[in-house]
C-alpha cells in the first residue's frame, strides 16, 4: 500500500466582528448560533474569490479543489493562549451540582466513589492541548427596523441574533492531498487577509482576518487501540474521537447514524465488517439543511453525528495501518466541507484515555504593557472620576462628621444638665446662614476659610457666640468645628465641605432633635 | 475602504430594548470591551435612509439604494433577496482609546450617565403618576468606522465615496428619541488613503 502524504495549511483566524453561524435554517423561532465556525463557511468564502479566477486558466482544477474531496475545509475551533483545541469528548461527565475540575470518563466503568452520584455529560465547549475547557462566548443581540415615515419600530420586523464574541482566536486547517495544490491554496490565502462568513454579512457581522497561514507535511493520524471494561466484559477497542461532524451512509445509500468500519470505508473490502460498538460508544446527532449562498437553496438535509462523539469498535482482526491510512482522506460524507475528520491519538490528545481528567484552569495571558501615560478621552474621564471621587468621599466625611455634632449636642446637654427638650448649640438658621455665605465666596485654603468664619468684625462664628461656645467638658461647637476643618482631606474643598455640611446640618432631622429644637 | 467618523454633539442613546430591575428603564449597547458604541446594522439604516433621501432629490437610472444596500427585509421572498455591495462595521472608539480603557477600566463608567424623565400633567403642572422613567445615555464622543465596497463591479470607491458622502449629509441624527435632543451627531467620510 502506497504511503499517503497530506499537507495542511493552517489558519489562525481574528474574529475581526462578531460571527453568526447558525444552528438551524429557520426563519422563525429563538436563533442560535453555533460556537464554532464550520468549515463549510470557509469553503463557500475561498470559492467566492477564487472560483471565477480558476476557471480562466488551466493549471489548478475547481472541481478538485472546492468539490472533489481532494482539498478538505475543516471547522474553526477556539483557541487560548496559543493551544488549538478539539470539540470536547462526549464521555467525559461531572457529579451534578458539584464544582470541580475532574471529569470523569465513562469510556471506563463507574469508580465505588461515584456510584449513586447523578452524572451531567459535559456537552459544551472544547479542550485544548493544556486541558483547559473554553466555551466560547455568545452574544444575543435584539434587532428592528425602523419606520422611515414615522420613525419608530416596524410591525413584525423584531430580529434576535445570536453570534460568537469578536476578538476571539479560532484555528483550523485546509488538509490537501495535491503539494502542487496545497501551495497553490498557500499563495492565495496569504493573499487575501480577510475573509467574511456567516449571516448579516454586510453589516457588523462577519469579518475574520486570515493571520499568517502556515503549510506542513501532516503524518498519518495514529489511532491506538486500548482495552475498554464494561461491567461485564472488557475488549480491546478502536475508539474514534470525532473532531468533527460526521455524516455516514450505509452500502444501501440511507442515511446511518451507527455506521459499521466498512461502511466508513476503513476496511479493505475483502475484510469482514465490524459494527459499532454501542454499549462503550457515546454519541450525540443533530440534522439540518445547509444553506447554499450561491444557488440560493437548501441542499439534501444530513443526518449527522456530532463533533465530540466517541465511536468504539472492537479492534479485533482490524487492518490498523489501513485504518490510519484511510482516515488521512476524512471518513463519510462531505468531506470537503472538513465533515467526517478524527483526533489524531498522540501526545498529548491522549488524555481522552485518562480515567479522571483534571482540567487546568483558564488563564488569559496578561499585556506585558506598562500602562502609558493618560491622555485624550482618557484623561478627560480620568479627571471626571476624580471630581466624583472626590465628591463622594466628600459626601461621607459630611455624613460622618455631621454625626459627631449630634454627638456634642447630646453631650453637652447632658453636661449642662439640662434635659432633652432644652434648647442648645448652633441653631438651623446660624447653620444657613454659613451655607449661605460659603455659597456667595470660595477659599483656596483652610486658613483663608477659618479666618472668614472666625476672625474679625465681620465673622460668621464670633468669639463670644453662646450657641457656638456652648459644650461640654472637652470641647465646644467652635472647637470642633476647627477641629474638622483642619482635619479635612482635601484643602481644595474645603469650601465644598463645609457648604455641604451646613446644609446637612440645617436639613438634619437628628441633628435638629439632638439641639431640642421644635419641630 | 471609506472611514466614517462620527461626532455626537450630545447625548445619545442606541437602546438594547432591556432595562435593569426597576431602577433603569433602558440600557444602551455595549461591545465587547464594555464600551458605548453603535452597531453596524444601526449605521447602515442611517445611510439607506440618507441615500434614499438622496434619491428622492437626484433620481437615478438604477435602484442605487438596492444596489449598495440589498433588497428590503421582507419585500422578497429569501431566495431572491439581493445583497448589498457595502460592508458597514460598528461605529467605536478608536483602538488607542479602547486600549487606555481596558488599561483603566473604572474609567469605563464615565461613558454613560443616567437621566429621569416624567410627564406633566397639563391640566395640573405636576408630574403625572407612575409616569418617571429612567434610561441609560451615553455621553458625547468621538466615533469611527469603516465602509467597504465588496464588489466593484458597478461603482469604484471614489464614485461610492461621492454618492456617500452627498447622503451623508442628510444624517444629522443617530440612536433613540432623536426628536428630545438625542443622538445629534456630525459625520465625516474619508476615503482611505487620502487626506
Amino acid at each position: 500500500m502506497t504511503t499517503h502524504t497530506t499537507q495542511r495549511i493552517t489558519l489562525t483566524l481574528q474574529l475581526k466582528d462578531a460571527i453568526i453561524i447558525s444552528q438551524k435554517s429557520a426563519t422563525e423561532g429563538m436563533h442560535q448560533s453555533l460556537d464554532y465556525i464550520p468549515g463549510a463557511n470557509f469553503l463557500g468564502a475561498i470559492a467566492s474569490r477564487l472560483y471565477a479566477k480558476l476557471k480562466q486558466q488551466t493549471e489548478h482544477d475547481v472541481f478538485e479543489i472546492f468539490h472533489s474531496g481532494q482539498v478538505r475545509f475543516g471547522n474553526a475551533y477556539p483557541m487560548q493562549n496559543g493551544h488549538s483545541s478539539y470539540p470536547i469528548p462526549l464521555s467525559l461527565h461531572s457529579p451534578k451540582g458539584e464544582q470541580t475540575q475532574s471529569l470523569i470518563n465513562r469510556l471506563y466503568p463507574l469508580d465505588k466513589s461515584d456510584t449513586g452520584k447523578q452524572l451531567k455529560q459535559q456537552r459544551k465547549g472544547y479542550l485544548t492541548s493544556e486541558k483547559q475547557h473554553i466555551i466560547p462566548t455568545r452574544h444575543l443581540h435584539l434587532k428592528t427596523a425602523i419606520n422611515n415615515q414615522t420613525g419608530t419600530a416596524k410591525e413584525s420586523q423584531l430580529f434576535g441574533y445570536q453570534s460568537i464574541q469578536a476578538g476571539l482566536t479560532y484555528q483550523a486547517h485546509i488538509d490537501i492531498d495535491d503539494p502542487k495544490t496545497a501551495n497553490y491554496l498557500l499563495s492565495e490565502l496569504k493573499q487575501m487577509k480577510e475573509i467574511r462568513v456567516g449571516r448579516s454579512k454586510t453589516a457588523q457581522y462577519g469579518r475574520i482576518d486570515i493571520i499568517n497561514p502556515t503549510i506542513e507535511t501532516l503524518p498519518t493520524p495514529i489511532i491506538t487501540p486500548v482495552v475498554l471494561q464494561t461491567q461485564n466484559s472488557s475488549q480491546n477497542s478502536i475508539v474514534l474521537w470525532l473532531s468533527s461532524d460526521l455524516v455516514a451512509y450505509n452500502l444501501q445509500g440511507q442515511p446511518t447514524l451507527t455506521p459499521s468500519l466498512q461502511e466508513l470505508g476503513l476496511l479493505p473490502e475483502s475484510a469482514q465488517d465490524v459494527s459499532l460498538d454501542s454499549a462503550r460508544s457515546w454519541l450525540r446527532t443533530r440534522s439540518y439543511s445547509p444553506y447554499n449562498s450561491y444557488r440560493k437553496s437548501y441542499d439534501l438535509e444530513q443526518q449527522a453525528i456530532c463533533q465530540g462523539s466517541l465511536l468504539v469498535y472492537p479492534a479485533d482482526n482490524v487492518d490498523i495501518d489501513y485504518l490510519q491510512q484511510q482516515l488521512c482522506y476524512g471518513i463519510g460524507c462531505y468531506t470537503e466541507s472538513g465533515h467526517g475528520q478524527v483526533v489524531s491519538q498522540t501526545q498529548p490528545w491522549q488524555f481522552i484515555f485518562d480515567q479522571i481528567l483534571s482540567k487546568q484552569p483558564s488563564t488569559q495571558s496578561k499585556s506585558n504593557l506598562n500602562s502609558p501615560p493618560l491622555s485624550g478621552l482618557a484623561q478627560v474621564l480620568q479627571n471626571k472620576y476624580s471630581q466624583q471621587k472626590n465628591q463622594q468621599k466628600l459626601q461621607q466625611q459630611v455624613e460622618t462628621d455631621l454625626k459627631s455634632f449630634i454627638t456634642l449636642y447630646k453631650s453637652a446637654k447632658a453636661y449642662q444638665g439640662l434635659s432633652k427638650q432644652a434648647e442648645l448649640g448652633p441653631s438651623r438658621t446660624q447653620w444657613g446662614r454659613i451655607r449661605n455665605e460659603l455659597t456667595k465666596q470660595h477659599f483656596a485654603t483652610k486658613k483663608q476659610v477659618s479666618q472668614f468664619l472666625f476672625e474679625g468684625d465681620t465673622a460668621i462664628i464670633k468669639a463670644k457666640d453662646q450657641a457656638w461656645c456652648a459644650g461640654d467638658n472637652q470641647q465646644n461647637f467652635t472647637s470642633l468645628l476647627t477641629i474638622k476643618i483642619n482635619d479635612f482631606f482635601d484643602e481644595e474643598s474645603i469650601t465644598h465641605y463645609l457648604r455641604a455640611l451646613a446644609r446637612e446640618a440645617a436639613h438634619s432631622p437628628e441633628l435638629n432633635a439632638a439641639r431640642g429644637a421644635k419641630s | 475602504m471609506i472611514k466614517v467618523i462620527a461626532e455626537f454633539q450630545t447625548y445619545w442613546q442606541i437602546s438594547t430594548g432591556r432595562g435593569a430591575g426597576y431602577f433603569m428603564n433602558s440600557l444602551i449597547d455595549k461591545d465587547v470591551h464594555g464600551l458605548p458604541y453603535v452597531s453596524g446594522k444601526t449605521l447602515k439604516g442611517v445611510f439607506r435612509s440618507a441615500v434614499e433621501k438622496l434619491d428622492a432629490w437626484q433620481p437615478q437610472s438604477q435602484n442605487r439604494t438596492e444596489l449598495l444596500f440589498g433588497s428590503i427585509t421582507q419585500q422578497e421572498s429569501r431566495h431572491n433577496t439581493q445583497t448589498g455591495h457595502l460592508h458597514f462595521s460598528n461605529l467605536q472608539l478608536s483602538e488607542a482609546e479602547v486600549q487606555q480603557l481596558n488599561l483603566h477600566p473604572h474609567l469605563k463608567l464615565m461613558l454613560t450617565q443616567s437621566i429621569s424623565s416624567t410627564q406633566i400633567d397639563i391640566a395640573s403642572g405636576v408630574a403625572k403618576n407612575k409616569s418617571l422613567r429612567t434610561q441609560q445615555v451615553a455621553v458625547p464622543l468621538r466615533l469611527e468606522g469603516e465602509i467597504a465596497l465588496t464588489d466593484q463591479a458597478v461603482w469604484s470607491v471614489s464614485d461610492v465615496f461621492k454618492q456617500l458622502e452627498d447622503a451623508s449629509t442628510f444624517v444629522t441624527h443617530i440612536g433613540a428619541k432623536k426628536s428630545r435632543g438625542y443622538g445629534q451627531v456630525k459625520i465625516t467620510l474619508k476615503q482611505a488613503g487620502k487626506a
